[in-house]
């Protein structure tokens, strides 16, 4: 520390406007940023113990995206996704009354809708790996598998 | 809002936040949030993402931190793990939203970016180093934080006020400024960042 820094008593003296300039753009980095959004990302805390391999979104019908090779050439009235993860996929159709999704492979567990991070809603997985979401969760949120000795997380999906 | 925010990390070096982190402590890991969501939210803001979009990618971001924690081997490595990761996860919904023909939300007019551009680069580098200054802030001793938090406040309250607030002298505030500022510049987190480095043209 120069002991220079010490004659700036003025109440005035700006001896590093850019600096101090910065400082104030720091701060209002950190008061842009809503506090839910925040909470969200303490409660992401929650998924270490859990393990949870993160499902990648790999098609999505409302953008014609397929990412990896192969085609789907039907034109569904319905929404449909996938998600990938190493474990299994996860299949999603939206209907207007109700998410059909399947697990591919299946295996037997529970699916759970989260909203910012919350379960909200908990269903069974039935024998051949389809489960059923009724209503259409509104807003966005994640689906979680739960079962089978792993735990598989979508990416955000918004349905409505 | 600036000056009211408190965090658990506060005081607390990156690298006994990660370590506690992994271990388990739920609010070490939430010191860490406080202090990084500057940068992922700004880095979202750069990418033009509208607030929907951005809480996504912040809370993906942040699922893949928490997975990622234990193989960090150098805890200040993450502030640019962050940057990169925050990046990667915008321009991959920037991706899925410039091939939708309709999208129902408020985002579609915010959603054209051009990745590569030079400033963008820039900005994402300027934004890395207000996170290194709200580190070194975080670092700081309570008085200096506060200090300062009030100081650079567009609605700065008089002198009077802020010797009453923070319990100070009025003729000691000028001296502890000018200390708690050097401090501040000399803080071994910003010791990587050349002083006087650009920062971003758009906030001038």
């Amino acid at each position: 520390m120069s002991s220079s820094s010490y004659d700036h008593r003025s109440d005035d003296s700006e001896p590093t406007p850019a600096f101090l300039a910065e400082v104030r753009a720091a701060l209002a980095d950190q008061d842009a940023v809503p506090r839910r959004v925040v909470e969200a990302g303490y409660a992401a805390f929650a998924w270490r113990s859990i393990d949870a391999e993160l499902a990648e979104l790999l098609y999505d019908s409302a953008t014609q995206e397929l990412a990896t090779s192969g085609s789907r050439s039907d034109q569904a009235t319905v929404r449909a996704m996938t998600f990938a993860s190493e474990q299994a996929n996860i299949e999603l159709e939206v209907h207007d009354d109700a998410v059909l999704g399947q697990i591919v492979p299946a295996l037997s567990g529970d699916v759970v809708v989260i909203v910012d991070g919350e379960p909200v809603l908990r269903r069974p997985v039935d024998e051949v790996g389809v489960f059923r979401l009724q209503p259409v969760p509104t807003g966005t949120f994640r689906l979680r598998f739960e079962g089978a000795g792993t735990t598989i997380l979508t990416g955000p999906i918004t349905a409505g | 809002m600036s000056g009211a925010w408190r965090s658990a990390g506060d005081g607390v070096p990156l690298s006994q936040l990660v370590r506690r982190a992994v271990e388990g402590e739920q609010s070490a890991w939430n010191g860490i949030v406080d202090r990084f969501s500057g940068l992922v939210w700004s880095v979202c803001r750069l990418f033009r993402l509208g607030e929907a979009d951005a809480a996504d990618v912040a809370q993906t971001v942040w699922l893949r931190t928490v997975e990622h924690l234990p193989a960090l081997r150098e805890a200040d490595a993450l502030p640019g793990w962050l940057s990169t990761t925050t990046r990667h996860e915008c321009l991959r919904v920037l991706k899925q939203r410039n091939r939708q023909s309709f999208y129902p939300g408020d985002d579609v007019v915010e959603r054209t970016v051009d990745p590569d551009a030079p400033d963008l680069d820039a900005a994402i580098v300027a934004a890395e180093r207000r996170a290194a200054v709200l580190e070194a802030l975080a670092l700081l001793p309570d008085h200096c934080r506060a200090l300062i938090e009030l100081l650079v406040r567009d609605d700065r309250p008089s002198y009077a006020e802020i010797g009453a607030r923070l319990q100070m002298p009025i003729g000691s505030i000028g001296p502890t400024r000018s200390r708690c500022l050097d401090k501040l510049r000399s803080s071994p987190v910003l010791r990587g960042w050349a002083p006087g480095s650009p920062i971003d043209p758009s906030e001038y």
